[in-house]
Formats: structure tokens, C-alpha cells, sequence
């Protein structure tokens, strides 16, 4: 599938070429362009600054060796999201096997605060971070990031109705870790204890 | 019946699932209803989430990695940074061969003299391991494929010239002075007749001195093949290493003027090995 190039697609992959030609200056543009969104993509999906920031500079270092495999398939900024979710993947895979320190328990704050006191960020930052991996990476390219639904599949490599699904998946758990979802304690809808590993349908 | 679980109401609002159960439920109407209402809630509280500016130490290491990466390997034929190409190598490939280069290139390079205008060598421990050397005197370029068109050739030891209206090189006059009779075996050394750009390269010890410096210190991996050849119409010796890749080969296409201190890298690239 060839997306369609927009003007700023167009500059990615001039600066692309370029880099590919030689020049010395040009990747480092091209990262320059989005490390902002990366970084972004990195943080939330990680959760953790250093992590974040590690992983980032793996991603770019990576890009940038492997800038002639881009067959220009997708966008430059597709591309560029899927090395760095791939980087934090990756990280985390690490992470899992070593010993950890928990993290110290936060207080119970009562639900319905919780979405006043998200104005702060650190509430929704804190659910969004205790979403299985797959949910929080949805949310993370398509409603943080603004990615179509259908650049966040090519990104994560799954078709586009297992994000819409992940993402409504995520966005319900977010609901009720940020209080904004009352009625689900009645014989009705329930909460699963544990996420479903797959999000859904494909 | 059983109710819709929350997973269930989330596909339904994603559009991914229309449970017939959904039509004739109230109960799971309002659910519905609440969730998708609490769902625009969690998309205004994630459109406001602000992501904290990139780091400026990040910004700094992504620039300083960045510089410090070698030029990306294209085909460009244009001189490519030989601690690039050096990168491509990696310390397990020094216990594959086992023997240094040096001395393979000590135990002396002789000629097979072979027909088609080409002439085809072999070290008695290059035999062995697999070392073929070739003066096909071909033009490579970066861009055509007569690179890897040659290379069963060259790994086999039975490259021949390849017609071409403007072959560039001494290897070509040397070995065509030399004649192709296929008999015996002479010193590469000797071989040419005529001026020959790549004579330094046929001798053993700066023939070891130029591998050497393709090679990470350490690195005791032997070239599976050498052709005298040209590139870009220049004359260039094409040494063809193993790749840390399996079914990979790593071809380097060096000058002249190859030696340990500047291996005069003209091209690289991997190829399939075939």
C-alpha cells in the first residue's frame, strides 16, 4: 500500500534521500522534524523518562542505519513511530526478565475527584500507564499522537479494526480508572480482572 | 442470557462487534450508553494531556550519536568511510577462519591460469579455506550488476572477464599478455607483463598490509575472494569477505594505493551469497 505524500511526507522523504546520498546533515534534520513526537511516543509508552530517552536514541541510531530499508511504503513518520515503539518494546522485554522495585502505593483517591484532579495530567498518566501494553500503545499514536487509525495499524502491524478495538478496549479501562464510568458494579456490563491478551477483532 | 462484558460494549462502540444480544437488552443499551458517553470524557482528559518537551540532554545525545554514526552504505560509488565498512564485520567472524589473512598471504598466492582471458589463483591454504583470486580486470560500478553477476565466478575461482566496450584496467593487459594457456603455476607477482596500476597489490606482503586494513584488529577472517579488476574505471582489487549475515557476502572495493594505514575503500556492499 503506497500512502498517499503530502507536503510534509515529501520533505521526510527528500531528507531521506538525501541522507541516503551522503549528506551529513540530513537525518539529523529529519529528526529534528519529529523528535518532539517521538519523544512523546517514547514517554507515554514507557511511562518512564530515562526509559523513554533510551529508547529514542536507539530508535534514531537505528533509523538512521537502516534508512535504506525504507521503501517508501509508508510514511516517513509511519516508519519512523514503528522503530520507536519497537525500541520501547524492546526495552520493556529487557526489563521484564530483571528484578524490579515496586513502586511505593499511592494513596486511594476517590473516583469521582479523579478526573477533576486529571487537569494535572498526572491521573490520566498514571491510568493510562496501568493499561495492558497493547491498549496503552493505541491510545498512545492514535489519540495522543493523532494518527489515523490506519497509520497507527501499519505502526503496531495489526489491521485497522484490532485498533479501533484496542483503543475502545483502552479508552473504556481509562473510564473507569478516571471515574467517569459509574454504572458497571450492576449485574450488566463487568469488568474483566485481567485484560484479554488480543484486542479483539481483527 | 449473559450480559455484554466491558470488553464487548467497547467493541460494539468501535464498530468491531454487533452482538445480537445488544437489540433486545435495555440494560445493556444504557451500559452502552454510559460507556460512550465516559469514552468522549477519556478522549477530552487524553487531548489534554501535554507531553513534557523532549529533554534537552536527549536533544544533545541525539545529536552527538547521531555525528558519530558512519556515512549509510549506498550505492552511490562514491569513497564510503572504511570505519563504516569496518563496522560490518564482527568479532565472531575472527574464529571462523582461524588463520590470519597475513598468513595466508605469506604462504604465497600462485596462478591457475584458466581460458577466457581471465586468469584465476589459489593459495594452497587459500584452496583450503576457500580464498579464490581472480583478474578479470571487469569495470564494476556501484550501480550495475555486474558485481554480483561476477561473483559465483569469483567465489568458485572460475571468473571470466565480462565483455565490455570500455574494460579498464592493467589486470585485463597483464593477463592477456600472459597468455591463457591453463599451464602451471606462477607467482601472482610475476604475472604481469605489462604496466600493471594493481602490481602492489600482487605482492604478498602489501596484498596482507591492504587486508589487514579492512579488517578490525584482531579480526583473523579470510576473504573468500580477490579480483583485479577496475571500478569506476579506475583500477580497484574487489575482496569479498564473509558477512555476519548468513547467505551474505561483504564486498570491498579498494584502490591501488590499498595499504594498512588507508585501505582506499572505493565502494562496499553485501550481496547474497550464491
Amino acid at each position: 500500500m503506497t500512502p498517499e505524500v503530502d507536503e510534509q511526507d515529501q520533505v521526510d522523504r527528500d531528507l531521506m534521500q538525501a541522507h541516503l546520498s551522503g549528506d551529513a546533515q540530513a537525518f539529523n534534520t529529519l529528526v529534528q522534524r519529529h523528535r518532539q513526537r517521538l519523544w512523546a511516543v517514547a514517554l507515554r509508552t514507557t511511562g518512564n523518562p530515562e526509559d523513554a530517552a533510551d529508547a529514542v536514541q536507539d530508535a534514531c541510531l537505528s533509523a538512521f542505519r537502516s534508512a535504506a530499508s525504507y521503501r517508501g511504503d509508508a510514511r516517513v513518520t509511519t516508519w519512523l513511530h514503528r522503530i520507536v515503539v519497537n525500541a520501547c518494546l524492546d526495552r520493556a522485554r529487557r526489563q521484564a526478565v530483571r528484578p524490579t522495585v515496586p513502586l511505593p502505593e499511592q494513596p486511594p483517591a476517590d473516583p469521582r475527584d479523579r478526573l477533576a484532579e486529571s487537569e494535572t495530567g498526572l491521573v490520566v498518566t498514571a491510568a493510562l500507564a496501568g493499561l495492558p501494553e497493547e491498549q496503552r500503545l493505541a491510545i498512545v499514536l492514535v489519540d495522543l499522537q493523532s494518527l489515523s487509525v490506519e497509520e497507527a495499524a501499519a505502526v503496531l502491524g495489526v489491521p485497522a479494526g484490532t485498533v479501533k478495538s484496542r483503543c475502545s478496549r483502552g479508552r473504556a479501562r481509562l473510564a473507569i480508572a478516571l471515574g467517569s464510568l459509574r454504572n458497571l458494579d450492576g449485574p450488566g456490563a463487568v469488568l474483566p480482572e485481567q485484560a484479554t491478551p488480543e484486542g479483539g477483532t481483527p | 442470557m449473559s450480559h455484554l462484558e466491558l470488553d464487548a460494549l467497547a467493541d460494539v462502540l468501535a464498530g468491531q462487534e454487533q452482538p445480537e444480544h445488544l437489540a433486545s437488552c435495555a440494560q445493556c443499551q444504557t451500559q452502552l450508553s454510559d460507556l460512550a458517553a465516559a469514552q468522549v470524557q477519556v478522549s477530552a482528559a487524553l487531548s489534554g494531556l501535554a507531553t513534557p518537551p523532549i529533554p534537552d540532554s536527549l536533544v544533545a545525545r541525539l545529536s552527538a550519536a547521531l555525528a558519530a554514526e558512519p556515512a549509510p552504505f549506498v550505492a552511490t560509488g562514491t569513497v564510503v568511510p572504511l570505519s563504516a565498512a569496518r563496522s560490518r564485520r564482527t568479532p565472531w567472524l575472527a574464529t571462523a577462519g582461524g588463520v590470519a589473512a597475513a598468513g595466508v598471504i605469506a604462504l604465497g598466492v600462485v596462478t591457475l591460469r584458466s581460458g577466457g582471458g581471465a586468469s584465476s589463483d589459489s593459495t594452497a591454504l587459500g584452496s583450503a579455506a576457500g580464498l579464490r583470486s581472480s583478474s578479470t580486470g571487469n569495470d564494476y560500478t556501484a550501480t550495475s550488476p555486474l558485481l554480483a553477476q561476477s561473483l559465483p565466478g569469483l567465489l568458485s575461482g572460475t571468473a571470466t572477464k565480462t565483455a565490455q566496450r570500455d574494460a579498464v584496467g592493467a589486470p585485463e593487459a597483464s593477463v592477456g599478455a600472459g597468455g591463457s594457456t591453463g599451464s602451471g603455476h606462477a607467482p601472482v607477482a610475476t604475472q604481469a607483463l605489462a604496466p600493471d596500476p594493481l602490481a602492489p597489490l600482487r605482492t604478498r606482503a602489501a596484498l596482507a598490509a591492504c587486508l589487514a586494513g579492512l579488517t578490525e584488529p584482531g579480526d583473523t577472517t579470510l576473504p573468500l575472494a580477490l579480483d583485479y579488476a577496475a571500478f569506476n574505471g579506475q583500477p580497484a582489487l574487489v575482496v569479498v569477505y564473509p558477512a555476519t549475515k548468513p547467505g551474505k557476502v561483504d564486498v570491498f572495493v579498494v584502490g591501488a594505493g590499498c595499504s594498512q594505514a588507508d585501505s582506499t575503500l572505493l565502494f562496499f556492499t553485501r550481496l547474497s551469497r550464491p
